[in-house]
């Protein structure tokens, strides 16, 4: 079983360079302003001197350009880039230019809003892009996935999506717009005895704690999301 | 901008269509569609006779598959879909790839429309969508049209369409937000939550940012302008009339700065 930790793209902290991790995961499902940028991507590799696999959430034009640059430059002739993709667009750009550079691996969101379409739809779908993993945070994804040959799973502990958003709570305005990264270093525990359980608020995503891993024979690899 | 409007019942679908509204669109009990029933129309003939108002009026009823459903009910669906465009719809807004596959495979020609709940959030995407024969795509509410120029400017002639928000406007992209089946009864977006340092609230863009979104996506080419159905036929006919007051406004040519200050008047009125 494969362990790693996921850290957003921007400010890396030294604090998690020693973590006996196989690799980490930089950058988020949730924000386009926690990728990391083409330098940062390297920095990242320079530091921890592990896998570093990208992560992306789905995202307005002006971030892709970033992405193919990371692409280009840290993708190895042997060793392609691995990418959790959320973004349709992304997906198909990376088979339709970087197919023998970048692997997708299929991230959360795009795994929730598929899980409904039928076996052969989401079997070709994952055979014609070349995807071979898929991300959970759920027990439902993780085994409603594991019915399809040949496709592993990363489960994300501890915490389970609920919501996402592009008005961001931290800055009150659109991610397109000017960021400060107030988020950064931050996270809230949000509560109400009207609510089933409390909400995390991390970078745009609204979480619950998720419980333990799930039990499906397709999870070979662990990703934990430290709190702030 | 053309005005495409939301309707429940022929009553609102005929004043729509006297009203300014160049297309309504629908939803039927038995097609899968985003919002909860009340808002669809249950009865088939009720629709038939929109339909052929529609063709009267010389404009466009169109049919809304934007919801999912198990794939064994595919088949039905398709049969049910291939009979109303036979009849007369005059386009799908549908949201799954797999549904839109399935309706293509199955020989149903239309004018297919993206759902805003595609997520369809850049142009890469919109090259996916193209394979897809997509006539037009409704920009997600999450994606403001000064982030999508090159989706609205597109060289496919792919059209464009985005929501009109004369109230409300949900704090989370839909349809990702798993909050109405998690706590129906007090949904955390609409609520008052604690939080270490004090109150939170889900924030949602206010009445400038709104006006922008508007402003922004007249003035880069949005061609139509999607006027979501209501429970309430007097809110409905509000929201018409002021849309099309602004859409005057920005075919006139306003400055930024005076369109918001049009838009708050008809946003606070507009408050439900």
């Amino acid at each position: 079983m494969q362990t790693g930790i996921i850290l957003n793209g921007k400010r890396l902290s030294g604090k998690y360079s020693g973590l006996k991790s196989d690799l980490i995961y930089l950058g988020s499902e949730f924000c386009q302003n926690l990728l990391p940028g083409p330098e940062e991507f390297g920095r990242a590799l320079k530091a921890f001197k592990k896998p570093v696999v990208l992560v992306t959430p789905f995202m307005s034009d002006r971030l892709l350009k970033n992405i193919e640059t990371i692409i280009l430059k840290y993708s190895g002739r042997d060793n392609k880039l691995e990418i959790v993709a959320n973004d349709l667009g992304l997906i198909d750009l990376v088979r339709n230019k970087y197919a023998s550079k970048a692997q997708i691996s299929l991230g959360r969101i795009l795994c929730d809003t598929l899980k409904s379409s039928g076996d052969t739809f989401i079997a070709k779908y994952l055979a014609e892009n070349g995807i071979t993993r898929i991300e959970a945070d759920s027990p439902d994804v993780a085994s409603r996935y594991g019915q399809f040959g040949g496709v592993s799973c990363t489960y994300h502990i501890p915490y389970s999506y609920m919501g996402v958003t592009r008005f961001c709570p931290w800055e009150k305005c659109w991610v397109d717009k000017k960021c400060r990264y107030s988020c950064l270093g931050a996270d809230k525990k949000l509560t109400s005895r009207l609510i089933p359980q409390p909400l995390h608020l991390i970078g745009c995503g609204y979480f619950v704690s998720g419980g333990k891993p799930a039990k499906t024979r397709n999870i070979d690899r662990i990703i934990y999301q430290p709190s702030c | 901008m053309n005005i495409v409007a939301g309707a429940k019942n022929l009553k609102e679908a005929a004043w729509l269509f006297s009203n300014g509204a160049d297309e309504v669109y629908c939803g039927l009990t038995d097609v899968p569609n985003h919002r909860r029933e009340s808002l669809s129309i249950r009865n088939k003939s009720e629709f038939f006779k929109i339909m052929d108002l529609a063709k009267v009026k010389r404009k466009k009823l169109l049919l809304l598959i934007n919801e999912s459903c198990a794939p064994d009910k595919y088949p039905k669906l398709a049969e049910k879909v291939k009979k109303l465009v036979e009849r007369g719809v005059g386009g799908l807004v549908i949201k799954d790839i797999s549904v839109i596959e399935y309706l293509q495979q199955y020989g149903v020609k239309s004018c297919y429309i993206l759902s805003s709940l595609a997520l369809a959030f850049n142009s890469k995407a919109l090259e996916f969508f193209r394979k897809y024969d997509i006539k037009r795509i409704i920009l997600p509410n999450h994606l403001a049209p000064a982030a999508a120029g090159k989706i609205i400017r597109n060289k496919y002639r792919i059209e464009t369409e985005m929501f009109y928000y004369p109230s409300h406007f949900c704090q989370n992209v839909d349809p990702l937000c798993k909050f109405c089946d998690w706590s129906p009864e007090h949904k955390p977006c609409k609520l008052r939550l604690n939080s270490e340092c004090g109150g939170f609230v889900m924030p949602a863009p206010g009445a400038d940012s709104l006006a922008d979104i508007m402003y922004d996506g007249h003035r880069a080419g949005v061609k139509y302008l999607k006027i979501p159905r209501t429970l309430d036929f007097c809110g409905l006919k509000r929201f018409v009339l002021d849309a099309r007051r602004l859409t005057g406004l920005l075919e006139g040519r306003i400055s930024r700065k005076e369109f918001r200050k049009a838009y708050r008047k008809v946003y606070s009125s507009s408050k439900l």
